[in-house]
């Protein structure tokens, strides 16, 4: 697809305006590495019922490190790796799959506590809520909705022993990221923007809601 | 555009925007309390799981009428560790290692439940996620030196093991005395123990002779200060095990333990994840280590041999003419202790088959075929709980010995470390 389909497929996906945004900021991060994501945060209430239920083909639950380091090896495309794995199990994170005949078709990530992003950056929440991250589908399994009745069935999970909601953010300039995040039920939180200066990094929260505590920072988190 | 876009944004930072903190998590004393329930429901599917539970009967209530299946208490058992993930472990240090412990008691349990669902681990994979810890590859040289020690020590044709069974056989307590053995070697390792360690008024067990098990000493902690010994009489039991066992099970070992954890953390903190004893659990390696190097504890130095030879042997009318050679052959002996490792992860890993690892123990550990096999018995229904008894101990001794030079300074952090909720890799050297 030429530079030029994409574009036009953008505008007529997205509509003038989120595109016009969405350019801008694809531009600032390649010319100031400049980043702005979008927070999303779903409670339970506003779960779908139906991204509940779940086909008859597929098994869904969260799976532990002795079931997913082998498979994860003996599956590169997953994109894990072991050593990510067992990092994120012994930090007590969850993963949540979607399996079909023994294969896993989805997954996605769940932290209750401070999370690396990127570049060294560590994203802080509201502990009432559980951090969604990491989600991938396999490519042969996708337009199933496995990703949205995965997170929906995680977030059930989580909410009967206490959380909130999930949290989770996308970069603000992925609009057919965040129109599927707003279909599932997932409502703006804040944004935040994070740029380099001076070898370290510049992060300012914009607007968005008070109701839910988020925050990037430098450097990560240790207990 | 850049200074443009930099200064837009600067200002929006200088804006501020002010955030307030949502609802808390639950805390860690509710996660400990389905920790709790949630081991003892494991243990309706896994009879050998829980090894003591002294805590509220409602939860053991609970827990019967818990029809959740092994799939949905693993589940119960991954989320419980991402709950406990959201809670602040605070600045406390004895709060801080109950996180982490309690943590990894549940990690613990998941790995142990997905075994019982079928799930295959390699041994030191399980090691590692049951115990904390993996045992190092065998020193067969080592092996080697103290097996040409030990063919000094009993000279003579036929294989090596027979001649050391010979020799061990001399020391074998008659059937008749083994009450009043076990008896005395008890109260001498709670007498030795109560020296350092203060223990409640009231606490008592109650010692018991059984076969047909394929342990040879076990502790069935009861709560309240109680314990239920018993001693497996299957094979004769010679004369160092009466000491072994009493300390081991008894003083400064698992009776010991259960009485501080019950008292120091269960009782005085209110902790309730300590009134169960998941056994396939890193308790365990602290549970097993500390019991074994118990003994190293109470009869420091040759307190052992000269209490054995000039009590226990009389006691048990054993003549003491070949003690000082039974001695030098328990120390070369004690070089072999962590053969067995090797033989359970060869075997369990599917390397050898139950003949050859009984071969190896007769070759390494010198055990006669028929100790072998019961030593295989325990590998069939423990597996890589091996480890913690030779593993376990030199961790413990390290981490004592790292803790002062003096006796006083020792039983000091052997009392800590036994009432305080430290997991085996917490006794790594620093």
């Amino acid at each position: 697809m030429s530079k030029l389909t994409r574009v036009t497929e953008l505008f007529r996906r997205a509509g003038a305006r989120e595109a016009a945004v969405s350019l801008g900021l694809m531009a600032a991060a390649r010319t100031l590495n400049l980043r702005v994501l979008q927070i999303v945060s779903i409670a339970r209430g506003r779960l779908e019922p139906d991204y509940l239920k779940l086909a008859p083909e597929f098994e869904a639950g969260f799976v532990d490190e002795a079931q997913l380091v082998p498979y994860v090896v003996a599956n590169p495309d997953l994109e894990m790796t072991p050593g990510f794995v067992r990092d994120a199990f012994s930090r007590g994170d969850l993963c949540y799959a979607i399996t079909c005949g023994g294969e896993i078709a989805s997954y996605g990530w769940y932290s209750n506590r401070p999370t690396e992003m990127f570049d060294g950056l560590t994203f802080h929440f509201d502990r009432s809520f559980t951090y969604m991250y990491k989600g991938y589908t396999r490519p042969e399994f996708r337009g199933k909705r496995l990703h949205a009745v995965g997170m929906s069935r995680a977030l059930d999970a989580v909410a009967s022993r206490g959380f909130r909601g999930l949290v989770s953010f996308v970069d603000r300039s992925n609009v057919s990221s965040l129109k599927s995040v707003y279909r599932m039920g997932y409502e703006r939180v804040a944004k935040i923007a994070i740029f380099p200066v001076n070898g370290s990094h510049r992060i300012v929260r914009l607007g968005g809601s008070p109701a839910l505590e988020v925050s990037v920072q430098s450097g990560a988190f240790a207990v | 555009m850049h200074r443009t876009l930099q200064r837009f944004v600067l200002v929006v930072a200088l804006a501020g925007v002010s955030c307030t903190p949502g609802s808390e998590p639950r805390d860690v004393d509710a996660v400990a309390r389905d920790y709790v329930a949630l081991v003892l429901a494991t243990g309706d599917h896994d009879p050998n799981f829980v090894d003591a539970y002294y805590g509220p009967e409602e939860i053991k209530t609970a827990a019967a009428n818990d029809a959740r299946t092994l799939v949905e208490l693993r589940e119960g058992a991954l989320l419980l560790r991402g709950e406990l993930a959201a809670i602040e472990p605070g600045d406390d240090a004895m709060d801080r290692l109950r996180h982490r412990y309690l943590d990894k008691q549940l990690a613990a349990a998941a790995a142990r439940i997905g075994m019982l669902l079928g799930e295959t681990l390699r041994f030191d994979e399980e090691t590692q996620r049951l115990y904390d810890a993996v045992a190092p590859a065998p020193d067969v040289d080592a092996y080697e030196r103290a097996l040409a020690t030990i063919e000094r020590l009993v000279p003579g044709e036929g294989p090596l093991a027979a001649r050391v069974e010979a020799l061990r056989r001399e020391f074998v307590i008659p059937p008749d005395r083994l009450q009043s053995v076990f008896d005395r070697a008890i109260a001498e390792c709670r007498d030795r123990t109560l020296r350092h360690i203060d223990l409640p008024e009231g606490e008592r067990f109650t010692l018991e002779f059984v076969t047909d098990k394929p342990w040879s000493g076990y502790n069935w902690y009861q709560g309240d200060t109680y314990s239920l010994i018993q001693v497996n009489t299957d094979l004769p039991i010679f004369i160092d095990r009466a000491v072994d066992l009493g300390c081991h099970e008894g003083y400064p070992g698992h009776h010991t333990y259960n009485v501080l954890l019950e008292r120091e953390l269960a009782i005085e903190r209110g902790w309730v994840e300590f009134t169960v004893y998941a056994l396939f659990s890193p308790q365990s390696l602290i549970a097993e280590g500390s019991a074994n190097y118990g003994i190293d504890m109470a009869f420091p130095d040759d307190a052992r041999y000269a209490f054995e030879e000039g009590v226990l042997m009389p006691l048990a009318h054993i003549p003491t003419e070949n003690a000082a050679r039974y001695r030098a052959l328990r120390e070369a002996l004690a070089e072999l202790d962590g053969a067995g490792n090797e033989a359970a992860r060869r075997y369990l890993d599917g390397d050898w088959t139950r003949a050859q690892a009984i071969e190896w123990l007769v070759e390494y550990s010198l055990s006669s075929p028929e100790r072998a096999a019961q030593r295989v018995d325990f590998f069939d229904t423990y597996r890589g709980y091996v480890i913690n008894y030779n593993l376990g101990r030199d961790r413990v001794e390290a981490y004592i010995q790292a803790h002062g030079d003096s006796e006083a300074e020792r039983w000091r952090a052997f009392k800590e470390l036994l009432g305080s909720p430290r997991l085996p890799s917490d006794l790594n050297p620093p």
